[in-house]
């Protein structure tokens, strides 16, 4: 029997479920993040709340959060839009911190020479500062990609047949669990690690431009 | 050095400034008057606060005490200068902080064109005249990365005046440089100084530019002004104390100088910042600026 077609399927969704999830985390790593260095405290409190209970708590119970819990409140979610949710937003806790420190390991004088420029705040960051922090991110936002991808099996517990969903079918259906498992394991490999050498690839291009 | 009758409004007035970090005092009620168009450089030891001073203009600390006055706007304890104050005033930093993902021309224009709306093409020909004026034109498209550290600081002067600041405050701006890299940025600082009727501050180690450059020097020590006075009367014939163990301790540190200890010591001669640097002197710095790109 042959286990690729089925397995490459649910590759597929794991994918997807990576994209959607990415593209989320991204946009609320950047909110945050930068709302955790602003000069302003009413901001700042409620993203260290946010970091800190969507990194404090179980990944796979704030999917069960989204999915389970929140049509009780009206919120009725498909389980692939609770699945990227979830992950986007428990991720984006990770990727705030990378924004942050990275912004904050950009040398002061940076913000000093923008400031006698009379830059605003916001020209600072956005012309300045992110573009220099950029290159501090990247590495561990590979990281965090990576970690995205294998992260996604746990929406196979809200019914997403994802790869390892349908690793677990066939491992059922056939009982082949050593070459089945093997087979999901590789197949999880191989899409982890073009992501990293695209990582490393930007990196690079980064570190030559200036 | 700068013959315009001065605005009736001081640039930049100090009462009674007072600025601590956490515990330590840095500045304990300083009082000071910058004429409009005056040139000014402020001489003392680490610690004496001189830095602080220009930070305080610049609006990059808080006062903790006092007054400051700039152009006539008034800004007190808790504040930082306002926005429309900082706009009128250009810092030059020790480090440089040039924008190292900048071109050159870019870390020139990019605040002209964002903060003050110049039209592009406009503040790349300011720009060009500029780095035409600390020497670097051919540098334009250049990184920061690829410059010797002189001409970091050039393009950073440029950088400061292409927002035709009124105040242009400068702190150390040769303290971080090879020796052999200082003359070149003296000397743009003093043509600078001689062809402009803007305020300037230097905080500054050379004793020989500040004595040939300024209208007036100030001798900073323990957060107060010591003393003040023109170049000539401080450098020669000071009256502090303070000020005379301080020139004293900078002109001569290994006590070499003969007679007695309290000796007023002479500042060198003008030649040594000016045009007349011996020739094969500037050509090995050349030679060196363009192996070095």
């Amino acid at each position: 029997m042959n286990f690729l077609p089925p397995l490459i399927q649910g590759l597929y969704n794991s994918l997807l479920v990576t994209l959607g999830a990415s593209a989320v985390a991204l946009a609320l790593s950047f909110v945050a993040g930068l709302a955790l260095i602003t000069p302003w405290r009413v901001l700042r409190v409620p993203a260290r709340i946010y970091v800190e209970i969507f990194r404090g708590t179980s990944a796979l119970v704030q999917i069960f959060y989204f999915f389970y819990v929140l049509p009780l409140i009206g919120i009725e979610l498909t389980p692939m839009t609770a699945g990227i949710m979830a992950l986007g937003m428990c991720f984006s806790a990770y990727g705030a911190e990378v924004v942050r420190s990275s912004i904050q390991a950009v040398d002061k004088g940076q913000w000093e020479a923008s400031h006698a420029l009379s830059f605003s705040w916001g020209m600072a960051v956005r012309r300045v500062i992110i573009p220099q922090a950029l290159r501090r991110m990247l590495p561990p936002f590979g990281n965090l990609l990576v970690e995205l991808l294998k992260a996604t099996s746990l929406v196979s517990l809200i019914g997403i047949t994802e790869l390892a969903f349908t690793g677990s079918s066939l491992v059922r259906s056939t009982g082949e669990n050593v070459l089945v498992y093997l087979l999901v394991m590789a197949v999880y490999f191989a899409a982890a690690y073009p992501l990293s050498l695209l990582v490393r690839h930007f990196e690079r291009r980064m570190t030559k431009a200036w | 050095m700068n013959n315009n009758s001065p605005n009736p409004t001081p640039a930049a007035i100090f009462r009674d400034v007072q600025k601590s970090f956490g515990e330590n005092k840095v500045l304990k009620g300083l009082d000071l008057t910058i004429a409009d168009g005056e040139k000014v450089a402020i001489i003392g030891p680490s610690g004496s606060g001189k830095t602080t001073v220009l930070r305080l203009l610049m609006g990059l600390e808080k006062l903790s005490g006092g007054h400051i006055e700039v152009f006539g706007k008034d800004y007190v304890a808790g504040a930082k200068a306002s926005r429309d104050v900082a706009d009128r005033i250009g810092m030059v930093f020790q480090h440089f902080n040039l924008f190292p993902h900048m071109t050159v021309l870019r870390n020139i224009t990019e605040a002209p064109v964002r903060v003050r709306g110049v039209k592009p093409a406009e503040a790349k020909k300011r720009a060009m005249n500029l780095l035409d004026q600390v020497g670097l034109s051919e540098k334009a498209d250049f990184y920061p990365r690829q410059l010797s550290g002189g001409q970091q600081q050039r393009v950073a002067i440029a950088r400061a005046l292409a927002m035709q600041p009124d105040i242009m405050l400068f702190d150390e701006p040769t303290s971080a440089l090879d020796p052999e890299l200082v003359g070149d940025v003296l000397k743009v600082m003093r043509d600078l100084a001689e062809s402009s009727n803007m305020t300037m501050l230097f905080v500054t180690h050379e004793m020989t530019f500040a004595r040939h450059v300024a209208d007036r020097v100030i001798f900073m020590d323990q957060g107060i002004v010591v003393e003040s006075g023109h170049p000539d009367e401080l450098f020669q014939a000071p009256h502090e104390q303070r000020t005379r163990n301080f020139l004293r301790s900078v002109l001569d540190p290994m006590g070499w100088a003969e007679g007695p200890k309290d000796a007023v010591l002479p500042v060198a001669p003008v030649d040594a910042i000016g045009p007349s640097i011996a020739p094969f002197i500037q050509d090995a710095v050349n030679e060196r600026n363009r192996a070095a790109n």
